[in-house]
């Protein structure tokens, strides 16, 4: 037999379950704009009834007294696809990792510029230029020879200011690295305290249910981190969350251990090495983190040890330095300093040590005589060494006070002038470019922007996926403020119809009790 | 899909900035005017547009040196069109002077006028463009020529670079001869070793002072004064020789020969390299005089003959005072260029015949040697003799070693008197000075009377060594029969000519006297007879032919053929049409015909007088200018004359390296236009490549502003209408 007041115990049960319908989609409206806010749902069932005799108050053949006993929820849960999150977090640590190398390659760009404003070739035409002028005039005249020395000294301070930069640009990533290292470590310790709540949370929920808010939290945290790297996770059945970046588990939600990331000294290994508390090593496959240390240990051809064969700062580091050394060798080398070590055009600033970009500044011996280069070599056939002197036809030649007649052949520098062209110049010791130094300084600059129209293109493919990701991800797991606005006047109507089912129930026991045998009265 | 709210706002904010940002691209590009700030925005263009910039800096250089070498190229080509008027000054000068003139005063206003110009030439070559000297090859010195002037203060030699113009013949071998070049844009290639420059791949913007003024002489020697040598003092030298310069030290000594040895071992140490290799070398004679030789070499470097002098050889000698300024200076003449020296030619002198010289030696009087020319079969044993035998005279006449003959190799026959002009000419020995190759001519002659002269009468004709003939002539009776009548030894013809009965040979100096004792006139018959087979074959003859009673007189000359039956034609051919014939007589000699006169030129032949004055013609016309006025002012007329022709001729070449110069120019234009058209093509590629399109630019602008400002129209409906706005 039904019990009489079932109906009313059902339509209490629909009035709470249509409220917190309504509820819920007031709280999906009401966070419409809230960042990782994952649409929820109350999930609705059927109350079921049991065909258990002893609960019966029914007859003997059926259960149809406990019938419609109507609805019930098992909980609220939220809509999300797992595929779109993993796609959406590779896509992002793309992206990030692109960005990052775009960053800095332009940095570099913009250092080495010779389009907007005067760069290398410009500095090197300023040294051929000068050189012609001076191959015009007479080889003892010091005001020309000294507009020589000039250029090659404004060439060698350009190259000095490009260390300086591209150091600059070294150490402002160094630095970023360091922070984000530091970040990715408080931003672990933050998921770590999350997953505890998580943890307590799960235990008053029902199965299958999570703590959604702070899932989403969670989620944040997540889809922040990927941009740093190459993530995965999976989940505790106590709803904690384990996380690798990197390949290597950087939050354990079992064990509650966070992996913090340290970052090595950089300049006592001269390398960003950047590995786990634990001692693993990372390996980064994305992510900004990938960028960074490929753009800081990326020296191409010239690359040793922990380096990569990426061209990054490193490579540029190296070309410049290349590019320093191999003229200053060149331009030593024509001029006679593999014989005679004062015929030096340029030197390192340190005694002893090879010359680099930083280093090169012009050799002592021709800042106090710029005439130097203009002297006549000829082969002293006694010593069989080359000497040098502004009249060959004197037979003491390195005496220049015996003479004042100057040859005016300027065959020196002519040979000089002639190593702008010379095509078998070899950059790097690994052979990294054979060419002229013209070319060198080319191939340096379309390097480079080839290699930022590659990441640029790189990043720009992956920002268009993510775009994509972000949009599919919205479709499954955004707010639309119709759909909400439709459920609440579903859930209104609902909420109506039932509440007129409980005044149709009331009018029932009214004319029950008030009603029922009052026959005559 | 379920587009949500924040899709919506998302796409939207991503386009709004898209478009800001695509307008702001544009708006830098119209801006800037450039295609690209950096290469990674269009790294092809970057690419390309880095090596045009590159061409264009090199375009602009090489513009830049274009225009040094036009400036260079128009004053050197000014410089030699002056020179060329002022040869043509000179050649007109000399020519005046040789031809108008008669007075040693005149010729010195000439030789004068004429040194003027030679400075005035040397001024031109000394013009410099910007500094640099056009003519002086890679030096620098604004004045790479210079006159020096001898003991009297004239003008006598021209220095290039310091060396006597004459000192070397090889316009490369003096000092400053490499071009200096400027880099034109054709490439220009470097030898990595030598540092030489591929001179196709460059233009020179220099010339080489000897080269276009010439350089050397026909030979010369450098004449060191031994005497002026002092003992204990150190020497120090530049000695030229076969166009190689070497240098010298030396001690002096009292001794002249040790001094001699000295030099000599110095020299020789200093040209040993070049003497083995056959090329010449510098030797110094007993005199001081320095001349060049070298050895004959066969394949294999063996020595075939030793000490050949070179015939067109040039040595000089220059004190160096860089090298050793406390050395002393040698006293040198360097005669290369115009000496006044003379030389008698021993080698062509006739054995055993005598020959006279005047010799006059400064101011002094004239006095003639009479010397013979020794006889022996070794030619140089011979000239050695002969010259001894001249050295002997000259010492009887001047005194001990005051005038001496040179019996150097190269010198040999030069008199000199140290400190002293020498003048020699051969004293007129005609009929004793033979010529050089003479035709063996043997006369013979008869006696010829005239028979018509033979009146009635005796007449008496003694014959020498021999008896008298009487013949006693009635009227009508003729004196051939009476004579020939009279005696049975001799015969006469009909033409009065007398010879012996029995073998018909000749006889002269028979004389016939009438009654009276008056002699009869009587003539010679003579025939001439050429001996053909003493000819040398191959060498040429010349014969004086006179016929006609001496009327017509003919110099013939041939050449000996092989055998004498050839040289017979060959002179019967020089003799066709004279009517002069040749008959056999015995062997190989021939008898011209009756009444003809042969005999060996008498006079010495041009090609080797006895006495020459040396004449070295300098191969540098500032030098030849100075020489042709050193030759006037000694009132040397033929040597002046033959510096015309000289003149004549170098004038001829500096028109060639004029219009040498010519084409040069018009190759510095054709390259200004060529660089000027790169330049303009390498600009538009630049533009092409580098600047902005302003047009599409400015439009596409236009449309990222109309759709930026569109979309933010827009904004106020992003977030559309819900279905909230429909609940009521």
């Amino acid at each position: 037999m039904r019990p009489t007041f079932l109906g009313f115990e059902t339509q209490k049960r629909t009035l709470q379950i249509a409220q917190k319908n309504l509820d819920i989609t007031g709280n999906n409206i009401s966070n419409i704009n809230t960042p990782g806010y994952t649409r929820q749902r109350v999930d609705l069932y059927s109350m079921y009834v049991s065909g258990n005799r002893s609960l019966r108050w029914s007859s003997k053949t059926n259960n149809l007294s406990m019938q419609g006993q109507g609805v019930n929820a098992y909980g609220v849960s939220q809509i999300r696809d797992i595929f779109i999150d993993k796609r959406y977090r590779e896509n992002v640590a793309v992206e990030a990792e692109t960005n990052t190398k775009v960053q800095i390659l332009s940095e570099i760009e913009d250092m080495l510029d010779n389009f907007e404003t005067d760069g290398l070739q410009h500095y090197t035409t300023q040294l051929f230029d000068a050189l012609q002028d001076y191959s015009a005039e007479k080889p003892d005249s010091t005001e020309v020879a000294t507009i020589v020395v000039n250029a090659a000294k404004n060439l060698c301070r350009a190259l000095n200011v490009y260390d300086e930069q591209i150091k600059e640009i070294e150490y402002t990533y160094v630095h970023e690295l360091s922070d984000s290292v530091d970040y990715i470590n408080n931003m672990v310790a933050d998921m770590k305290a999350l997953n505890d709540k998580i943890a307590r949370e799960k235990i008053h929920l029902g199965e299958g249910y999570d703590p959604n808010e702070l899932c989403d939290e969670m989620n944040l945290y997540i889809d922040e981190m990927a941009t740093y790297g190459n993530i995965e996770f999976n989940r505790n059945d106590d709803g904690t969350y384990n996380v690798m970046l990197g390949g290597v588990t950087i939050l354990d939600g079992e064990t509650g251990k966070t992996n913090r990331l340290i970052m090595k000294d950089y300049d006592n290994y001269g390398l960003a090495i950047v590995q786990y508390e634990s001692g693993h090593p990372t390996d980064f496959t994305s992510g900004s983190l990938k960028g960074y240390i490929d753009m800081l240990n990326g020296n191409g051809v010239y690359a040793s040890g922990g380096q990569n064969s990426v061209h990054g700062i490193a490579y540029y580091k190296s070309a410049l330095n290349e590019f320093a050394r191999t003229v200053a060798n060149t331009f030593n080398n024509a001029n006679g300093a593999a014989e005679d070590k004062s015929r030096m055009m340029f030197e390192s600033s340190i005694d002893g040590a090879l010359i680099t970009a930083g280093n090169i500044h012009i050799a002592d011996t021709w800042k106090d005589d710029p005439t130097m280069i203009g002297k006549v070599r000829t082969l002293d056939p006694i010593t069989g060494l080359y000497k040098y002197g502004f009249d060959e036809n004197k037979d003491d030649i390195k005496d220049d006070e015996t003479s004042n007649l100057v040859n005016l052949q300027n065959s020196n520098i002519k040979y000089l002038i002639s190593q702008f062209d010379n095509k078998n110049i070899k950059f790097g010791n690994c052979h990294d470019f054979q060419g002229s130094i013209y070319e060198y300084i080319s191939f340096i600059s379309n390097r480079l922007g080839q290699d930022i129209d590659y990441e640029i293109s790189r990043q720009e493919t992956a920002e268009v996926t993510v775009n994509g990701l972000l949009d599919a991800r919205d479709d499954v797991s955004g707010v639309q403020m119709d759909e909400e606005g439709i459920n609440m006047l579903n859930y209104q109507k609902w909420y109506n119809a039932s509440s007129r089912m409980v005044t149709a129930l009331d009018d029932l026991l009214d004319k029950l009790i008030n009603g029922t045998g009052r026959v005559g009265l | 899909m379920r587009i949500t709210n924040p899709t919506i706002l998302r796409g939207y904010n991503r386009d709004l900035n898209r478009l800001l940002n695509l307008k702001s691209q544009t708006e830098k590009r119209i801006t800037s005017g450039r295609k690209f700030a950096r290469a990674s925005e269009a790294p092809l263009s970057a690419a390309k547009a880095l090596n045009v910039r590159k061409s264009l800096y090199y375009s602009a250089q090489h513009k830049e040196n274009l225009k040094v070498a036009n400036k260079f190229y128009t004053e050197a080509e000014t410089s030699l069109i002056q020179v060329s008027e002022k040869m043509a000054t000179i050649r007109e000068t000399i020519i005046a002077a040789v031809n108008t003139t008669k007075n040693i005063e005149d010729y010195n206003i000439y030789a004068q006028q004429l040194e003027t110009n030679a400075r005035e030439l040397c001024a031109i070559f000394n013009t410099d463009s910007a500094g640099r000297a056009i003519f002086g090859g890679e030096s620098d010195d604004t004045s790479p020529f210079e006159i020096i002037n001898d003991a009297n203060g004239n003008a006598s030699t021209v220095l290039y670079h310091g060396i006597p113009v004459n000192a070397m013949s090889d316009y490369k071998s003096f000092p400053y001869t490499k071009e200096v070049n400027l880099d034109i844009g054709l490439g220009m290639d470097i030898d990595q070793e030598t540092q030489e420059v591929d001179p196709q791949s460059v233009l020179k913007i220099s010339f080489i002072g000897t080269q276009v003024s010439g350089c050397g002489a026909q030979y010369g020697v450098a004449d060191v004064d031994l005497s002026k040598i002092k003992p204990n003092r150190s020497y120090c030298i530049d000695v030229y020789a076969g166009n190689i310069k070497k240098t010298i030290t030396f001690m002096g000594s009292a001794d002249q020969a040790t001094n001699v040895q000295n030099i000599n071992d110095a020299m020789a140490a200093a040209y040993s390299k070049e003497r083995a290799y056959g090329k010449g070398y510098p030797k110094m004679d007993d005199q001081g005089v320095i001349a060049l030789f070298k050895d004959e070499l066969d394949e294999d470097g063996n020595v075939t003959k030793a000490e050949v002098p070179v015939e067109d050889g040039i040595c000089c000698v220059v004190n160096n005072k860089d090298k050793n300024p406390r050395a002393e200076d040698l006293v040198v003449d360097n005669d290369s260029g115009y000496t006044n020296k003379f030389k008698v030619n021993v080698e062509n002198l006739e054995e055993g015949q005598s020959y006279s010289l005047e010799v006059k030696v400064g101011d002094g009087e004239s006095k003639t040697i009479t010397f013979s020319a020794a006889t022996d079969d070794d030619p140089e044993k011979r000239d050695k003799a002969t010259l001894d035998n001249i050295q002997k005279e000259l010492d009887a006449a001047f005194g001990e070693g005051v005038v001496n003959i040179s019996k150097g190799k190269v010198t040999q026959g030069i008199i000199t008197s140290e400190g002293n002009k020498v003048k020699v000419s051969a004293v007129d020995n005609k009929g004793v000075s033979p010529s050089a190759v003479k035709a063996d001519i043997t006369t013979e002659s008869t006696t010829k009377f005239d028979t018509t002269k033979f009146a009635a009468g005796t007449y008496t004709f003694s014959v020498p060594g021999g008896a008298d003939i009487t013949v006693t002539l009635a009227d009508g009776e003729n004196i051939v029969d009476k004579f020939n009548a009279a005696n049975n030894t001799y015969s006469m013809n009909t033409n009065g000519v007398i010879t012996k009965k029995d073998d018909g040979s000749y006889i002269s100096g028979i004389t016939c006297k009438d009654a009276a004792g008056a002699s009869v006139a009587a003539s010679r018959k003579t025939d001439y007879s050429i001996d053909l087979g003493t000819m040398i074959p191959g060498a040429y003859y010349e014969l004086k032919v006179v016929t006609g009673n001496g009327t017509d007189v003919k110099n013939i000359s041939f050449k000996a053929g092989d055998t004498p039956a050839d040289t017979l034609k060959s002179i019967r051919d020089a003799l066709d049409g004279t009517g002069v014939t040749l008959t056999n007589t015995k062997d190989d000699i021939y008898k011209f015909s009756d009444g003809v006169a042969v005999a060996n030129p008498i006079a010495a032949s041009k090609e080797n007088p006895v006495v020459q004055r040396e004449s070295i013609y300098s191969n540098n016309y500032i030098q030849l200018t100075l020489d042709a006025a050193r030759a006037l002012r000694q009132g040397d007329i033929e040597y002046a004359t033959g510096c015309i022709d000289r003149i004549v001729t170098a004038n001829e070449n500096l028109l060639v390296e004029i219009a040498d110069l010519g084409c040069n120019e018009d190759f510095i234009s054709f390259n200004i236009d060529r660089i000027t058209t790169r330049e303009e093509n390498l600009q538009e590629r630049q533009v092409d490549l580098e600047a902005t399109d302003a047009k599409s630019e400015i439009t596409l602008w236009k449309t990222y502003e109309a759709m930026y400002n569109a979309c933010l129209q827009m904004s106020s409906s992003v977030v559309p209408n819900s279905i909230f706005n429909y609940i009521k």
